[in-house]
Order: C-alpha cells, then structure tokens, then sequence
C-alpha cells in the first residue's frame, strides 16, 4: 500500500516537472517568486518610544558633584537626539522606533551627555535583551569593555558611553520585557581628555533582542 | 522498505532546516542607537600687530618682524643690542575657534640662545574682551597709540582705559589686545653688546572651559 501512494505521489512530481519544463520551452523565460513568511504568531517588536531627553552635564571641580547643564552656565556643545525608522507591529498595531540618533556638536573634554530614551515592547510576545555592541561604524575607536568606553589604537579612552539600568538582562520587570511594556534607560557619554579638535567620532550601539 | 526510509530520512531533513530557520529568524533582531560627536577646536590667533622703537633706540637699533603662516608667533628680528634698549610690542589678538580660549601671556624664546632671555624683562598690559564689530580704528588702546606717549620707555603706559587682569576669557569672534614692553637690563655681559636678537613671541592656546 505505501510503496502505492509513493509511486502515485511521484507519479504527480514527474508530471508536474514536466509540465513546467514545457512550459518553459514555450515561453523562454519562467519566472519564480516565492514569499515565505515565517513567525506567524506574530513579530517580535521592540522600538524606542518618547519620551526622550538629552541633557548636558558637568562635574563641579570644587564639590565633585554632577550638575546640569554645562560648567559656569555656559553654552559651548550642544547635543540632539530624535528617533527614526518608524515601524507598525501588524498585530498590535502599536508604533516604535527602531533607531535613536544622537547628534553632539561643538564637544570638548569633559563634555557630558545624558540620553534618556524609552524602550517598549510594540508586539505580542515576552522580549529579552540578550547583547548589545557597542562599535565604531568608521573603524577608527574599538569598544573596551573593561573602561565601557570607546578606545583610540594607543589603548586611550576617546568617550566613555555606559546605559543605566543595564540593557542585558535588565532588572527592570524581572529582565523580561512583556507584551505593552516599557523600561526607560539612560546613556551617558562623556568625552575625554583624549578626544582631538576638530575630529568627528561616530558610534553605533546594537541592542539585540528575543523572545524571553 | 528502502524508498520508505529515504521518504522518512527526507521528512527529518525537511523538518530540521524549517526549525533552524524559524529559530535564526527569531535570533537575531536588533535596533540601534546611532551617535556622531563632533569635537570642537580653540584657536586664538595674531589678527594684528605693531612693533614700535622710540627714536632713541632708533638712533642705533633697528627692528624687523614677520607673523607665522598659522598666526600663532610673531618674530622679531634686532640689531646691535645695548643696555636699556626697548621695544613695544601690540597685537590684537582673535579667538576664531569653537570654544572660548584662556587669554595668557605669550610664550618668549630667543635666538642665539634661550639663556639670553634673562637679559630681558617684559611686562604685559592686556585689554579686552572687546566684540568682533569693534572699531579699533579709533580704540585708544590701538587705534593711534604713540611711543614715548601712551607707551613709556619705563614699561608702564598712559591709557585711561584699565587693563585686564589676566587670566580672562575670550569667547568665540572676540578679540583682545596685548601691549608688551620688551627691555634689555643694564647689566648684560659685554658679549652681549651690538649682538643681533631674534626673538619669538609665542600666542598660547587654552581652554577656558
């Protein structure tokens, strides 16, 4: 009985091979489109949504203590984030964001930046920060995870970047972020004394996610 | 039996790469955070200068100047060095950075030798800040000061208009002058008399924040 349904179900593929080859014959050219969609439970979704701040910081050199705004009220750099990249989950149809830009001009040693951003989960499922990658999309600083800071060849930090709370494995909501949920974090990024005039640093943090 | 065990080893397969790729999908989703800085520079620079001698010092000196490429050191060249010859020295001076700069007083060197410059003594005056607009024209501190009247052979000066202390700050666009009185001390060895000095007067650039 199998080896029947076997040699019908051949049968059929032989059929249908030939028929596609004449076909083939007829017209020259075949034209094969295939769209296959995986996940349909739904898409893992997380985006950044507002709100989102940035704020410069400095250190008073007599207290030691961290203040807004820059030293003695002055206004020397200036930092600019905004969110891009607008995505729809198509089950919740909720919104986020999947890039946050950061923008800081005029920096200089010590210049301090804190960027409060705000991450939710847009889609249906249980989500779990499981990496990030800090990196130079320029190839010119290399991340040192040891000083959470972005490094010239000689090893010097260029600009410490830390997150508070830790993106992996976050304590906040028991490290798992559920369906509608959300968890603000804080960036902060502090030029060195290293950095050099007239440079241009660029850097990209990857927060990389998946279902708890 | 031989074709049902292929069927089946083809179903495994079949089923294995479905699962690996579902779980690949669901590995790998990311969102970023792109950053670019952008560093500031400072940069305070010789916009202008004047180098007087009064007639006295004419009478057997002479002086040459010229101002670096980059703006940053004015050097000056003198003939026949005596005992109690002077000069004056003015610079206007601009910070065309990003950043506001530390106005200090320049940096001296000489040639021959740095140990001649403890035959020198100098004294800075520093005026300022003053706008990018201003008109230095008719500035009393600039625009028509004379030697021997505004700027006396004893180092100190005629102006009604206060000096800065220094260190002060200089913001981005603005501008400062500096008057220096360089003078040679009555007791310089005799090897050093009738020597030809050049002298290198070094702008510093500091940040002022």
């Amino acid at each position: 009985m199998k080896e029947k349904i076997l040699t019908i179900l051949t049968l059929i593929f032989i059929a249908m091979s030939i028929t596609g080859f004449t076909y083939a014959q007829w017209n020259d050219v075949i034209v094969i489109k295939n769209t296959m969609t995986f996940g349909y439970w739904g898409d893992l979704n997380m985006g950044f949504v507002q709100p989102l701040t940035c704020t410069e910081y400095h250190t008073d050199p007599l207290t030691g203590e961290l203040k807004p705004g820059e030293y003695q009220g002055k206004d020397v750099g200036n930092c600019e984030c905004q969110y891009t990249d607008l995505v729809t989950d198509d089950d919740t149809g909720k919104q986020g964001y999947t890039t946050l830009i950061i923008t800081i001009n005029n920096a200089y040693p010590s210049y301090e930046v804190h960027v409060n951003y705000t991450l939710e989960n847009i889609g249906t499922k249980p989500l779990h920060i499981n990496e990030t990658i800090v990196s130079d999309p320029n190839g010119i600083l290399t991340w040192n995870s040891t000083l959470s800071a972005l490094v010239a060849a000689d090893n010097n930090p260029i600009m410490y970047i830390t997150t508070m709370p830790s993106l992996v494995c976050t304590t906040l909501q028991d490290a798992t972020f559920q369906p509608e949920n959300k968890a603000e974090f804080e960036m902060v990024i502090h030029i060195t004394q290293n950095a050099e005039e007239c440079h241009t640093y660029t850097f990209q943090v990857q927060i990389m996610y998946k279902e708890a | 039996m031989t074709t049902t065990k292929i069927s089946a080893l083809f179903m495994a397969l079949a089923i294995t790469l479905s699962i690996a790729g579902f779980t690949y999908a669901h590995w790998t989703e990311t969102i970023r955070i792109n950053g670019t800085v952008k560093m500031a520079h400072i940069l305070i620079d010789i916009k202008s200068e004047k180098v007087l001698m009064s007639k006295y010092v004419q009478k057997y000196s002479s002086v040459d100047y010229t101002v670096s490429p980059d703006n940053h050191t004015l050097t000056i060249y003198s003939k026949n060095l005596r005992p109690c010859w002077y000069i004056w020295i003015g610079l206007v001076l601009q910070n065309q950075g990003t950043l506001p700069g530390r106005i200090k007083p320049p940096e001296y060197s000489f040639d021959p030798p740095d140990s001649w410059g403890t035959y020198f003594e100098t004294i800075e005056y520093f005026y300022g800040p003053y706008s990018e607009n201003t008109g230095f024209g008719t500035l009393e501190v600039w625009g028509k000061v004379k030697i021997d009247e505004d700027l006396l052979s004893n180092g100190t000066v005629t102006f009604t208009t206060p000096s800065t202390p220094t260190p002060f700050i200089l913001d981005p666009t603005e501008k400062a002058v500096i008057w220096v009185w360089i003078h040679v001390r009555p007791d310089i060895p005799d090897e050093a008399w009738g020597e030809t000095i050049t002298l290198y007067l070094n702008i510093i650039d500091d940040l002022a924040i």
